[in-house]
């Protein structure tokens, strides 16, 4: 195998794992804030079914914690083993956060087995409630600490380049590189948002599927109304990303919107296809571009043809952000009139298609994420360190890559099949209405006792 | 005003949404409110 294929292979096995263990991840970081706020609801309201819902969404969740254990260990390993050079270079500067990232892990772990395993040890619901607090810090905060390596790779800062070689290395400006803040708040907030709409998805098609428990209305209506807040903070972040992206990497911009003539009045390329340097049946929004790049409708905006040729990312990446961005649009819009069709009473907001509407959106939202990183990740391109250094030159010369990519697909598969079959079979085999006819018995089991002890 | 939106707006714009996620979560009043009837 010539370096060209290893370097092929490399990238292909990157991301693969990365495709995979993001879902897991996203669901990972965005579960625990649903938890805790179904809980919150359910203290402050004396709820049984928010509690219920918090019960349950914590089992489904560890599945998903399980198995992004794996893939983030893969990923792990990966990284040293297949982008070693990389790894010799930027893991001078920026190995800081790759430990604090399995600190932040194991930090959410140990609280995790506590509050599974302490549910009905405490009184005061309260004080169990307080043991999610740092299972969704731990779970967050793991997210902020690897993004800030992925902004790293974007925008390399906190050393100085001698001769090839990393002086004067300050771990902590390579930790809050520009990059970061743009970066690390749209990872978390969209995280947060697709949790909330996968697991309004979920009650949404336990309503179509007849169940017309007061429990799915409740736990569909608090994840809608979740999803739509962070699908607007998404929105907006994204915009303020764009001014990031503007000013430290241009051309990402530039590629993501087919914007080659640097120019002022830029306007905003939806869809299309290209022809040469001809954007032919797009949908242009005047002013729009110069506006998300700078927050003023006359600012030029610098376009790909100021580049040098081999360092412009490869051109779909407009479908990827266009894919992003419209699924985006498409949840806030979908959540927005569920709220709005819940308060004014519209009926057609409990028909079938737009139940079925709601379903899709747990999916589409996954969909996004995937299409934002494909973005992040292909458009740095040709990069692996931005300006630094290139792909080719990170990559392994090892002949044995295309085999660990079929070991890795078929791990990953039976991963992804594992999973499916093992939520089905827990929440199948315990249904919503069961479970609240057996704690409303236990309940009153316990009263009885209580009743007797004092009597 | 860019280096605001870059560098500090998108936390307070992450550390927002999670507060009013908090305030409004309990305003379920609408979550079980029957639909209106159609008009005859």
């Amino acid at each position: 195998m010539g370096n060209e294929e290893a370097v092929f292979f490399s990238r292909l096995l990157t991301e693969l794992t990365l495709s995979f263990h993001i879902i897991y991840a996203t669901i990972g970081v965005g579960v625990p804030l649903m938890i805790m706020i179904a809980q919150w609801v359910g203290i402050k309201k004396n709820d049984e079914h928010y509690i219920l819902l918090a019960r349950r969404w914590a089992r489904g969740f560890v599945i998903t914690v399980a198995v992004g254990v794996v893939t983030g260990t893969a990923i792990g390993m990966q990284l040293s083993l297949l982008w070693p050079n990389f790894m010799e270079l930027a893991g001078q500067v920026i190995a800081l956060p790759l430990f604090m990232e399995t600190f932040a892990f194991f930090f959410e772990a140990i609280f995790l087995g506590i509050y599974l395993y302490t549910w009905d040890r405490f009184d005061n619901q309260k004080k169990h409630m307080l043991l999610l607090v740092p299972v969704a810090i731990g779970a967050s905060f793991s997210a902020v600490f690897i993004t800030m390596v992925n902004a790293f790779m974007n925008a390399p800062k906190g050393f100085d380049l001698v001769d090839g070689n990393l002086v004067n290395i300050q771990p902590l400006a390579a930790m809050f590189n520009p990059a970061m803040p743009t970066k690390v708040a749209h990872v978390v907030v969209t995280a947060y948002m697709t949790a909330a709409f996968v697991l309004a998805a979920i009650a949404a098609f336990r309503l179509l599927k007849g169940s017309d428990h007061v429990y799915h209305k409740k736990a569909l209506y608090l994840t809608m109304k979740l999803g739509l807040i962070f699908s607007i903070g998404a929105a907006v972040i994204g915009d303020f990303s764009g001014k990031y992206l503007a000013e430290y990497q241009p051309e990402k911009l530039a590629a993501a919107e087919w914007h080659f003539e640097t120019e002022g009045k830029a306007p905003l390329m939806m869809y299309g296809v290209l022809d040469g340097q001809e954007v032919k049946y797009a949908i242009k929004i005047p002013y729009a571009l110069s506006i998300l790049a700078h927050s003023n409708p006359t600012a030029e905006v610098i376009g790909l043809n100021d580049f040098p040729e081999d360092e412009i990312p490869p051109l779909y990446v407009h479908y990827l952000f266009d894919t992003m961005v419209t699924i985006g649009v498409l949840m806030i819009l979908i959540s927005g009139v569920f709220w709005l069709g819940r308060h004014l009473g519209w009926r057609f907001i409990q028909s079938r298609w737009f139940c079925w509407l709601l379903v899709a959106g747990g999916p589409l939202s996954i969909i996004a994420i995937e299409m934002g990183w494909w973005y992040a990740e292909v458009g740095r391109q040709p990069w692996i360190l931005r300006g630094i250094m290139k792909v080719p030159e990170a990559a392994t010369t090892s002949g044995q890559v295309d085999t660990m990519l079929y070991l890795f697909a078929l791990l990953y598969l039976v991963l992804g099949v594992g999973s499916v079959i093992v939520l089905r079979r827990m929440f199948r085999r315990n249904p919503v209405e069961r479970e609240i006819a057996d704690r409303e018995q236990a309940r009153i089991e316990e009263e009885r006792v209580k009743g007797g002890d004092l009597s | 005003m860019d280096e605001f939106l870059m560098f500090y707006a998108p936390f307070i714009v992450l550390i927002g949404a999670i507060i009013i996620a908090f305030i409004v979560a309990p305003m379920d009043g609408a979550a079980t409110r029957p639909p209106k009837e159609k008009k005859k």
